[in-house]
Parts: structure tokens; sequence; C-alpha cells
């Protein structure tokens, strides 16, 4: 049998009936240095094209970084794209959910703590991340409608 | 099915064209918002998101403080009318890959549809099957 996670990002489908977060998150996970710099991180997000990295220390995963921190913390504060540390501006710790959760559990934790990004781990480790869009993707399906 | 009007955020905010990143950084911050409309005049000439300020001014390490926000919002505004059905927002914004969609009614901007909005319509739904 398949790992729970088999990343969606490339396999998802749109079909499945299943409700469990694992099934709708992306993975694996997509992490920054904590010694990268602000700058490195928001160029990293855009060449991947999404909306949130996991900062990772020695082999740990210590934080978590949105857009949102990019432009509020970052623009508010004045700091320097180009000196500041990504380890400055993450959200930490890192909030999560179990990925064999119904996604319901996930939204409904999402929209109380306003969070586009949840990651979401396996045995307590990180496996993967589920959007907002995730979310649509999710709800918006027929099997459930 | 549901027009997108009644799952819109109305009415909309905007910054004038002038303002340059960092007042517009502000100005999101203080109202909790991801997406601004930017402002000529009475003429909306772009929209920036949250994601704009990430690529365009983190990424290439501009400096907010005096770079002006048209030189970074994005144009031609993307717009979808407020009489259609959410699911025909969700289908364009997914192809768009976007979280923000204007909504018009007349031609004139009237509101903006998020997908945080779209989580709100599905979810509706979902809850009325079970």
């Amino acid at each position: 049998m398949m790992e729970k996670y088999t990343p969606h990002r490339f396999v998802k489908d749109k079909t499945s009936k299943s409700q469990e977060i694992a099934d709708w998150m992306s993975s694996p996970v997509i992490s920054v240095d904590a010694a990268f710099t602000v700058k490195e991180t928001a160029q990293l997000m855009h060449d991947k094209n999404i909306g949130s990295v996991v900062v990772e220390k020695n082999s740990e995963y210590v934080g978590i970084v949105t857009e949102t921190d990019l432009t509020r913390k970052v623009l508010l504060q004045g700091l320097c794209p180009n000196t500041s540390r990504v380890s400055e501006i993450m959200t930490e710790p890192i909030i999560s959910l179990d990925c064999h959760l119904p996604i319901t559990e996930a939204n409904a934790y999402m929209a109380k703590k306003k969070m586009r990004h949840l990651a979401i781990t396996d045995n307590g480790k990180i496996v993967g991340m589920i959007s907002v869009r995730d979310l649509v993707s999710f709800f918006a399906n027929p099997r459930f409608r | 099915m549901k027009d997108i009007g009644d799952y819109m955020s109305s009415p909309v905010l905007s910054v004038d064209s002038e303002v340059t990143v960092q007042d517009a950084a502000h100005y999101m911050h203080a109202h909790k918002i991801g997406a601004v409309f930017v402002k000529n005049g009475r003429e909306f000439v772009g929209i920036v998101t949250d994601r704009d300020l990430t690529r365009k001014v983190v990424g290439k390490g501009l400096n907010a403080e005096s770079t002006i926000i048209t030189s970074i919002m994005t144009s031609p505004i993307l717009s979808f009318d407020r009489y259609l059905p959410v699911e025909e927002a969700n289908i364009f914004m997914h192809k768009h890959k976007i979280r923000h969609l204007a909504i018009t009614e007349e031609e004139k901007i009237v509101g903006v549809l998020s997908v945080k909005d779209l989580v709100s319509y599905f979810t509706k739904d979902f809850m009325m099957e079970e």
C-alpha cells in the first residue's frame, strides 16, 4: 500500500472520496534553512509558487513563514530583506494537525485561527501542508455535494 | 447556485496610486486584508496582494519606503460580474492561481471575492448535505 501522504501536488485525484487531511494536503513540505535571508526565502517561495515554507534548523523544523509574515513583519518594521534572517520573522512554534484527522477539522481550526496554511504531521513528524486553496478543492468536490 | 454578490466583501478598500509600498502594507495590516486596490483619482488601476509584496518587493530587495505602489501592482485587474455563480469564480481563480478576484456590477468594481469566501460558500453547502 502507498504511503498515506503521497504528494497530491502531482497525483491529486479530484474524485477522491477520502475525507482525511492526508489525501488533500501538499507533500512533501518545502523548507528553508534558518540562516536564509528574508529575500532568499521570498525568492524560493516565488520559484516554487507557494505561499508558505517551513524553517529548518539543525535538521529540525522550528518555524513557519508565510507571505503575510514576509510582508507585514519585514515591510512594516522596515527590515532589510538582504540582511535579515528568516529566523527573525518566522512564526514559532509550528501549529499542526495530524494527517489522519478529517479535513473538516483543519477547516474549523484554520477559520478560528485565521490561517491560510497549516502544517500536517504523521506520528508527530511534519509531512505536509494544507492551504486554504486545498480546502476549497475538497469542499467544492462534487462527490460531497 | 448562488451569486458571487452574496459572498463577496464590500465595499472595496483602496489606496491612492501615489502611496509608497510601506504605506500600502500599513493599510493592509490595519484593515486585516490580503489585497488592496489602487486608485488613480476615481479609477481603479490595479490590485496589490501579499503575494505581490512578497515577490516583487521582499524577493527583489526593494526599499518599501521609496517604492511607489504602482510600480509593483498587478494590472489590469481581473474581474467577474457579481451576478455570476460562485462556482464559475472558483474555476477562474483556480485557473489563474489567484486568491482575490475583483467583482463588478455594470462594469464598476463593487467588491472582492477571496479564497476564504470560497471556503465559506462551499462549506455551507457541505454542512447542509450532512
